[in-house]
């Protein structure tokens, strides 16, 4: 089930949230609404955390986690370090890097299981990329860009990439990551995939002026409903080549 | 075929809402109160402009008024004789004018003789040299005075050149010159703009004629081809003398009336 | 893409309230001053920057319009047609072309005017120019109000068109009046058009969407076509015959098999086939309405025959652009908007069948190419044997069965919003972000943790195991507390003498003086001027003050007393004094190696006119003459702020008296 939201009138939620299998970050904004949006779906299940980071309410660019750990870059100051350590659940691993290249989210492409990285991280942050978030950890590119984390979108159960990447690879990217991969857009034809639109294994969060078909594409990808993902090259061929050729 | 007449049909569905007459005549009610207020408030040009329209509204309704009261009431019909109605027995002689017109043409060529005419404008204020003319120095210490400029409208022939400067006495400056005038022919009560073919005479003195400059009351002669007017002998008239009747220099334009 | 608004076009005032916006614009905002007195160029500046404003203020109006006004030949033939059909091209033209012939004229008259104030040589003369200059512009407008007056009732018209998109999916319903066309369109979009039991009750186009397989459908609802020579339709009309020419759509066509709507089957085969070549290209469909009160399969035999001819007609447009000629599924549907049956089937069709076409064009295209990934989605082949399980929380598998299981009941959750809004709303309440902490305690939620603790970030000291320390500490010290229970030392003023008892009170005393002291003057010093001690009112800073202090603490006070003294007075009067009467010397001074030096010093500066031996002069007035003689020398000129050497100077650097002139005599350079 994906949800359509705006952060103060910005449809590049991805950039003021974070959402997780275990927890979800919300940038702090002038009022409460964007935070009761992910509240309302998730409050139930894993804890919303509000927090800047670095002071900067940019949260989803910054950082990168997923179920096991919590990576901050440099920046980040210790009051955030802490309350995020607060109010964080103690098997959620909150580490800060000591890494040149500080928009983590926009580096580091997750899941719960592997890591696509920027081609230039450090090795050391490889390394607690792979001891904290637990994952095995792949230097890539998406279509080109080597900002992996802005242009893919990754759960365990499905992955939405970068709309120029090419077939083969979607393939190879594919088998790397052990989940089924489809090119697409959100907001009404956007590019980058991370900036709008937060996804976790049940649930994903989109900007709001993502198109209806772009809203099943992912739907079917991410396997939020029933749909599979393979409804994107039967039943929804038609309304896709009409839509973008 | 506007989608959005939304009021209509809303007004088509469900009628007027159930005071709109009542608020309507008590606007229209309030309406003469607005009005005096504002009659009253305006200041200045804007209070000057009120009260023009007013009073051409005012004035076109006590026309209308009278105009209907008119048409009630019965009155005496009271026609009046024209210039050279002819009483019943005469109708069918016919008159002879043609003598008449003959005369008129000697008169004509008479008084262009004499060079003196009946205008409209009999008399205009005389313009002193120092109006006139602006005094130009030259040389080339800014020592000597003998140049004149004109100030006033001018009209120089098309084949017109220059004087080398050195013996060019009098300036006519080519913004102030003009080749068309408007001309307004006084018994059809319309306006040609007729091009110029020379001054005839400036009031001020036989000097200007020469000159060319055209001033209020001066007569010029104008092509009237355009009109296509006819002479007693069926002839086209191509040239007709027109008096101005404005000042050009301030109107930017010549105004004038055919002299027929 | 080009986006059809006409509602952007700013209004078109009449012609005397343009005259009036001009003319009170050029009123406020250009100079209002003027005298007779002032130079001549100043006011024909003053008039000619009048005539020149008002002209530019003309111009951008007039361009305006001229501009925003769309061009019949730019925009696309569909609103084109439909424009011409509404108000009548060569009007339209002709009166923007009478706009445009105004904006030039103004232009000259501007230009003319400009030229004669030029000449103006008085004030008057320049005020009646701008006068005429003005009025004649206003002339041209006048003439020209008619054509403002159709322009603005255009405007208005053009603001209400529906806006419809001609490239996008359209579904396109036609027929003859009152067969429900618009029963249908409010059927399957929220257009909420007017329906009348009355031929004509739609005068113009209506649009409407709907939604058919995640693409959105534009639905045009056109007025009922009568079946006559092209010449004849009226403008009603004409709106649905350009709607039908220009849109690529699918083409519904009603049929009222009922014949309810006062025309027989026959009459409405004619208008197919009348207007048939309208359909070329396009998928459509035939529906047959009103099946409430005529069922298909009711119909006599011909009017049967007639419904066949069309279809097959309709299949043929589709065999045209190279269709599927044997699928005739969807070329003739029954339906009844009263009863609702069929009308989801119908609508279905025609997006299915329209969207089939798109598709199969787009196929063809080249674009397809660079899209053909994203119609690919990649499946992952196993490379290891790891399990790679999504992580659901059991949570949620709850909350989605029971979501399942009963989807109503469901209690509102009081999220941070709707606190918010109880408590004054954004920008008001600020939510507490320490709420959800999950600590050990849930009483420490609300601490404060100090940032920098004596200097130091704690950040920096916090330890994971510090509490261990913590323990391990304590029992060291507990073990030393033991040991140090003994000999317990302790440091207070019993032990001391009353006099040491004394010292020490005074010491404190003092002290504490002192600090207060200096905080009174840390804090006004940045505050207040410091005073000098001249103005000391309070005689803190007297030498009396300090022999008393001095001799309450039991010192001589005066040798310090005189010292100070001596500085602030110098010497000068002591020495003089010396010169006099060296009886006069005091007793503290009696220090011989003092005298000595101060004497010595006396000496060292003769008065000037003293004579020296040796010097070769005569006498002291001999030599007080030379002294001011050559003080006179050295001394500066008062230059009463003439030319000095040290002015800055440009030389003549060719003298004209050497360069110029015939050189029959001299020199080049003298002469």
């Amino acid at each position: 089930m994906a949800t359509r939201l705006q952060y103060e009138n910005n449809s590049e939620i991805g950039v003021f949230s974070k959402l997780t299998n275990a927890y979800c970050l919300v940038a702090i904004g002038g009022s409460e609404n964007f935070y009761s949006t992910f509240e309302a779906e998730l409050a139930d299940v894993i804890p919303v955390v509000k927090t800047s980071i670095a002071g900067t309410r940019i949260i989803g660019r910054l950082c990168a986690g997923n179920k096991n750990g919590l990576l901050l870059p440099h920046n980040t100051t210790d009051q955030e370090l802490q309350h995020l350590r607060n109010s964080l659940p103690d098997s959620v691993v909150v580490q800060r890097i000591d890494e040149r290249l500080s928009a983590l989210g926009n580096c580091i492409a997750c899941n719960d299981h592997v890591a696509l990285t920027h081609p230039d991280l450090d090795r050391e942050t490889e390394e607690m990329i792979a001891d904290v978030l637990g994952v095995e950890v792949f230097r890539q590119t998406v279509a080109g860009n080597i900002l992996v984390g802005s242009y893919c979108a990754l759960s365990n159960r499905g992955g939405l990439v970068h709309p120029h990447t090419s077939i083969e690879d979607l393939d190879e990217l594919s088998t790397l990551l052990q989940v089924p991969l489809v090119a697409g857009t959100v907001n009404r034809g956007s590019e980058v995939i991370a900036a709008g639109l937060t996804v976790n294994d049940w649930t994903a969060f989109c900007g709001s002026d993502t198109t209806a078909t772009e809203l099943s594409v992912l739907e079917s990808v991410f396997k939020l409903r029933e749909a599979q993902p393979s409804a994107i090259v039967d039943e929804m061929r038609k309304s896709l080549i009409d839509t973008y050729v | 075929m506007p989608q959005g007449d939304y009021i209509e049909l809303h007004r088509k569905r469900n009628g007027y809402r159930h005071d709109h007459f009542e608020r309507k005549r008590k606007k229209e009610a309030r309406e003469v109160h607005k009005r005096s207020k504002v009659a009253q408030n305006s200041l200045g040009i804007k209070g000057k402009m009120f009260a023009k329209k007013r009073y051409a509204e005012k004035a076109l309704m006590k026309r209308t008024l009278s105009m209907h009261e008119e048409s009630s009431t019965r009155r005496k019909v009271d026609d009046e004789v024209h210039d050279g109605a002819l009483p019943a027995y005469l109708l069918d002689r016919d008159e002879t004018t043609r003598a008449k017109v003959l005369s008129n043409t000697i008169k004509q060529k008479r008084k262009e003789k004499a060079g003196k005419w009946e205008v409209p404008l009999p008399k205009v204020r005389p313009v002193a040299e120092d109006e006139m003319f602006r005094v130009i120095r030259s040389g080339k210490r800014k020592t000597k005075q003998w140049k004149r400029m004109i100030t006033k409208a001018t009209f120089v022939g098309p084949s017109f050149t220059r004087k080398p400067p050195k013996y060019e006495r009098f300036i006519r400056p080519s913004g102030l010159r003009f080749t068309k005038a408007h001309v307004t022919h006084p018994e059809l009560k319309c306006t040609f703009n007729l091009e110029i073919i020379g001054v005839k005479k400036n009031p001020n003195g036989p000097m200007y004629t020469s000159l060319g400059v055209i001033t209020k009351g001066c007569i010029i002669e104008v092509n009237v081809s355009e009109l296509g007017l006819v002479t007693p002998a069926g002839k086209v008239v191509w040239g007709k003398y027109a008096q101005v009747t404005n000042n050009p220099e301030n109107d930017g334009c010549i105004n004038a009336v055919l002299l027929v | 893409m080009v986006q059809y608004n006409f509602k952007k076009i700013t209004v078109v005032p009449t012609g005397k309230d343009f005259i009036d916006i001009i003319l009170s614009r050029t009123q406020r905002r250009t100079p209002t001053q003027v005298h007779k007195g002032y130079a001549i160029s100043r006011l024909r500046q003053f008039y000619m920057r009048k005539v020149k404003f008002t002209q530019t203020n003309f111009h951008e109006k007039l361009s305006t319009i001229i501009e925003e006004f769309p061009r019949l030949g730019d925009i696309h033939p569909f609103y084109g047609d439909l424009l011409h059909v509404l108000y009548n091209k060569d009007h339209y033209k002709l009166a923007l072309g009478q706009i445009n012939t105004a904006r030039n004229l103004i232009g000259k008259i501007a230009k003319d005017y400009v030229k004669l104030l030029k000449y103006g040589d008085s004030l008057y003369r320049c005020k009646s120019l701008k006068v005429a200059a003005l009025g004649r512009m206003c002339t041209v407008i006048k003439r020209v109000s008619p054509s403002l007056a159709y322009l603005e009732q255009i405007r208005q018209h053009m603001a209400r068109l529906p806006s419809i998109d001609p490239n996008t999916r359209t579904i396109l319903i036609c027929g003859y009046p009152n067969v429900g066309k618009s029963s249908f369109i409010n059927k399957i979009t929220r257009a909420d058009v007017d329906v009348q039991p009355y031929a004509f009750t739609t005068k113009s186009l209506f649009v409407g969407h709907t939604d058919y397989k995640y693409l959105r459908y534009q639905v045009i609802d056109t007025p009922g076509i009568l079946d006559r020579p092209f010449e004849d339709r009226n403008i009603i009309e004409m709106c649905s015959i350009t709607a039908l020419a220009h849109l690529r759509a699918a083409v519904l066509f009603f049929l009222d098999i009922s014949g309810s709507c006062g025309y027989t089957i026959a009459q409405q085969a004619a208008l197919f086939h009348s207007i048939k070549s309208l359909f070329m290209n396009k998928p459509l469909t035939i529906v047959c309405n009103k099946t409430d009160l005529q069922p298909l399969d009711g119909i006599s035999e011909e009017d049967k025959k007639l419904v066949m001819e069309m279809k097959s007609e309709a299949m043929k447009t589709v065999i045209g652009q190279g269709g599927e000629p044997t699928d005739d599924n969807g070329v003739l549907l029954t339906m009844s908007t009263l009863t609702e049956d069929g009308v989801i089937a119908v609508k279905n069709a025609a997006c299915e069948r329209l969207l089939d076409q798109r598709v199969e064009l787009k196929m063809k295209s080249k674009k397809l190419n660079d899209c053909l990934n994203r119609f690919h989605v990649a499946m992952p082949k196993p490379r290891d044997h790891k399990e790679r399980p999504p992580c659901i929380p059991q949570a949620v598998l709850e909350a989605k069965a029971k979501k399942a299981e009963e989807t109503a009941e469901k209690e509102k959750k009081k999220l941070e919003r709707d606190i918010e809004n109880e408590n004054g709303g954004a920008g008001v309440y600020s939510a507490s972000l320490k709420k959800h902490y999950m600590l050990a305690n849930d009483e420490w939620k609300e601490d404060n943790m100090p940032e920098i603790l004596d200097g130091h970030n704690v950040y920096d000291f916090i330890d994971p195991d510090i509490l261990m320390r913590l323990e391990e500490l304590e029992r060291e010290e507990g073990t030393l507390q033991g040991l140090e229970e003994d000999d317990d030392f302790e440091m207070d003023g019993a032990e001391l003498t009353p006099d040491e008892q004394a010292a020490l009170a005074e010491i404190r005393k003092k002290k504490s003086l002192l600090i207060q002291q200096h905080r009174i003057k840390k804090s006004t010093a940045e505050s207040r001027p410091i005073v000098p001690r001249k103005f000391d009112k309070d005689g803190k800073f007297t030498s009396e003050r300090m022999g008393r202090q001095l001799s309450s603490l039991g010192l001589d006070p005066s040798k310090a007393i005189d010292r100070a003294r001596s500085k602030s007075r110098g010497r000068k009067r002591e020495r003089s004094v010396s010169q006099v009467d060296s009886m006069d010397v005091d007793g503290d001074n009696s220090n011989k190696k003092m005298r000595l030096r101060s004497r010595s010093a006396s000496r060292s500066s003769r008065p000037p006119g003293e004579l020296v031996p040796g010097e070769g002069l005569r006498d002291t007035a001999q030599k007080k003459k030379a002294i001011k003689l050559a003080q006179g020398s050295s001394k500066n000129r008062n230059k009463d702020a003439r030319k000095g050497e040290a002015d800055r100077v440009i030389p003549t650097l060719r003298p004209k008296h050497l360069f110029s002139g015939k050189r029959s005599k001299g020199k080049t350079d003298r002469r």
